[in-house]
């Protein structure tokens, strides 16, 4: 009897933390977390007070693994951001090794190097359903993440995802004291065909300093593809000179 | 002919003149030793400051560049255009001007493959790394400062632009161990990766050839020492952050950072002038020298006052003694001030005599004292030091100068103020 009480005492926070994990998955797809090799190419314009910036990389990702080359501006060619797992390495043609490299490490402006692959929150954070909030019209549910590992991009992260498309709109992102120190919201108007159904993909992400609002990143995603790559894409004994 | 009787009367009560003059002799040789410890620590700081942390006798940086550099290093860097500006304004001063060498610093990650650890890289001008080594006056004042390793890298530098000399615990902390300089090529192969000007990640190779130590806790753990090239490739710079400017010699530093401030400010060049002991440039050596300073002025302040007390009671047991004698000289027709200095000059003669015996005992006892090689770990310092004491002739002649009229002043005081009574009391006085 007690035990029927406990479970359904229980019941509701069980209920909460399955939701809060199937949202993340679902969000995730939509940001380039599929089993199955995608491609697409990332547009990243960065703007730092009158300074403003454009980069381009070609992002190809299979299940945990990514390879990032960069193809703008032109001193950046051949550049290649590898991530493997957790581990991310940077390369370029004229070093002997690889360079292991933090997530957090900026790439551009706002965007940390672990903003320009593909997304694995659900692997990554513990999420905690906090409430649902109303944005720009459309019901969201409030997350917190909080990350599993020391090595990742974020400590913690505020994510607002929509409950009609379960997709994220808006994050923020946390210092381990709980203060926000990065914003960033979300588009969707891309399309990928994923398990023979076509599913809404990130087409745009603007990530901003949470005191200075002007100095911004925004990372345009361009022609998904779903495409095989071979897994020695991924090596990093393959990227040594 | 006084200044014969002053000499004579000091025989007239020896002990008394022995005890003074002994009081004086410490006094001064205090004074001297103090002044020959400080004026080491001053020129071996000032050597090291100057060619060994690359501060130059004086540092160039655009205007603002000295704190807005680290932040914002594109806009506050020295261009290869502003490198010009500046020679055509150091050449009026060529007489002047030993080498113009240049420094860039920046933060990265250095990494052998597996594991990526944070360094911060100060970067000199080849030239600068290789001078240094061989200047007379870090020869003469730093030499406990300069290890074989340094050498070892000056060396390496020289065929090598992309040689890095790292702390040892920052090569350890990528599994590297000392030393360094015996690495076979591929332990020694690293990779530093950075920020650029233009806000983009880079990597460059680099060959670990040798180790250094800051001598600071809070920098050994990360402190990179390489080439402005490499650092140029690195950070993908077009210019350099500071000029340092190196003297013939040191007397000159401030006339001449005044001369080129003023031809700046004629030719309206967004550029300033840091000398070498300014706080903003070298923490270390203003804060290590106002705390000596400071020290020894207590020291010089309990010296002195010990020196005059000692004078002002001889000279009052010595007054007591020969009151009916003055009282004479009162009488037959000697002034109060011809009396007093009368007693002064013989002050003054125990006191010449005293320096003259404290700066002989002083040279010797540092010549001992320095040849006897006592050793010490000052904070700051990576290994043990020569307690060196070298006293300059400077000191001698201020302390002597300072000596001097401290007793001038004291004996002529005291014994005018004795004076003021009556000669009848004078010559009918006891002595009791």
């Amino acid at each position: 009897m007690k035990k029927w009480i406990l479970t359904a005492l229980c019941f509701p926070f069980f209920a909460h933390a399955d939701l809060a994990l199937d949202l993340l998955k679902e969000s995730d797809k939509a940001r380039g977390s599929v089993e199955k090799g995608i491609t697409w190419t990332s547009e990243v314009e960065t703007r730092e007070g009158d300074d403003v910036n454009t980069r381009e990389f070609r992002v190809r990702a299979k299940g945990v693994d990514a390879h990032v080359e960069a193809l703008q501006p032109a001193r950046n060619k051949g550049e290649i951001y590898l991530f493997n797992d957790r581990n991310m390495w940077f390369f370029k043609p004229s070093l002997k090794k690889p360079v292991a490299i933090s997530a957090r490490q900026k790439l551009s402006g706002q965007a940390a190097n672990g903003d320009i692959a593909s997304t694995h929150y659900s692997r990554d954070y513990t999420p905690t359903l906090e409430g649902t909030e109303v944005v720009d019209g459309d019901k969201t549910h409030v997350l917190l993440l909080k990350a599993k590992a020391n090595n990742l991009t974020y400590d913690q992260i505020r994510y607002w995802i929509s409950d009609k498309t379960k997709r994220a709109v808006k994050a923020e992102f946390l210092t381990p004291q709980g203060q926000v120190f990065k914003r960033a919201s979300m588009k969707y108007e891309n399309r990928l065909p994923v398990d023979g159904r076509d599913i809404l993909f990130v087409s745009e992400v603007e990530i901003s300093d949470a005191k200075m609002e002007k100095n911004k990143s925004i990372i345009r995603y361009k022609e998904p593809k779903m495409q095989e790559h071979p897994a020695s894409l991924f090596n990093i004994n393959n990227l040594k000179r | 002919m006084t200044w014969l009787y002053a000499f004579r009367n000091l025989f007239r009560n020896r002990r008394r003149s022995l005890v003074t003059g002994i009081a004086v002799l410490v006094g001064f040789l205090g004074l001297v030793l103090i002044g020959g410890f400080i004026s080491r620590v001053e020129h071996t700081l000032r050597a090291q400051t100057i060619y060994l942390k690359y501060k130059g006798h004086l540092s160039i940086y655009r205007r603002e560049g000295l704190e807005k550099y680290p932040t914002q290093p594109k806009r506050y860097q020295l261009s290869p255009a502003d490198e010009e500006k500046i020679q055509e304004v150091l050449r009026l001063h060529d007489a002047d001007i030993d080498w113009v060498g240049s420094t860039l610093s920046g933060v990265g990650l250095m990494s052998r493959g597996e594991k990526s650890v944070p360094f911060s890289l100060l970067a000199v001008d080849r030239k600068t790394l290789r001078e240094v080594q061989d200047n007379d006056r870090v020869k003469d004042w730093a030499r406990d400062f300069v290890t074989p390793q340094d050498l070892i890298y000056a060396k390496a530098v020289a065929g090598d632009p992309t040689a890095v000399s790292a702390t040892p615990r920052l090569g350890e902390s990528v599994g590297l161990k000392t030393p360094f300089e015996s690495l076979s090529e591929a332990d020694a192969s690293l990779q530093l990766a950075g920020m650029t000007h233009f806000r983009d990640l880079n990597a460059v190779d680099a060959t670990l050839a040798s180790s250094h130590s800051t001598g600071s806790e809070f920098t050994e753990n990360s402190s990179l020492l390489g080439t402005v090239e490499l650092a140029r490739d690195l950070y993908q710079a077009e210019g350099v952050q500071n000029l340092i400017v190196f003297l013939k010699k040191d007397d000159a530093v401030k006339r001449l950072a005044a001369g080129i401030e003023r031809e700046f400010r004629e030719k309206n060049l967004p550029y300033e002038v840091f000398v070498f002991s300014d706080h903003r440039v070298s923490p270390h050596y203003a804060g290590t020298m106002g705390f000596l300073h400071i020290m020894s002025g207590f020291f010089i302040f309990l010296i002195c006052g010990a020196v005059v007390l000692s004078i002002v009671n001889s000279l009052t047991m010595g007054i007591l003694e020969r009151v009916r004698e003055l009282g004479t000289l009162r009488a037959v027709g000697f002034g109060r001030g011809r009396i007093s200095w009368l007693l002064t000059q013989e002050a003054l003669c125990l006191t010449t005599v005293s320096c003259a015996l404290g700066a002989v005992l002083a040279l010797s006892l540092a010549a001992v004292i320095n040849a006897m090689n006592f050793r010490f770990s000052p904070p700051g310092v990576p290994h043990s030091m020569q307690f060196l004491v070298t006293p300059q002739w400077e000191t001698v002649a201020l302390a002597s100068i300072l000596l001097l009229s401290l007793t001038a002043a004291s004996s002529y005081l005291l014994s005018y103020y004795k004076m003021k009574t009556q000669i009848i009391n004078l010559l009918s006085d006891t002595g009791a």
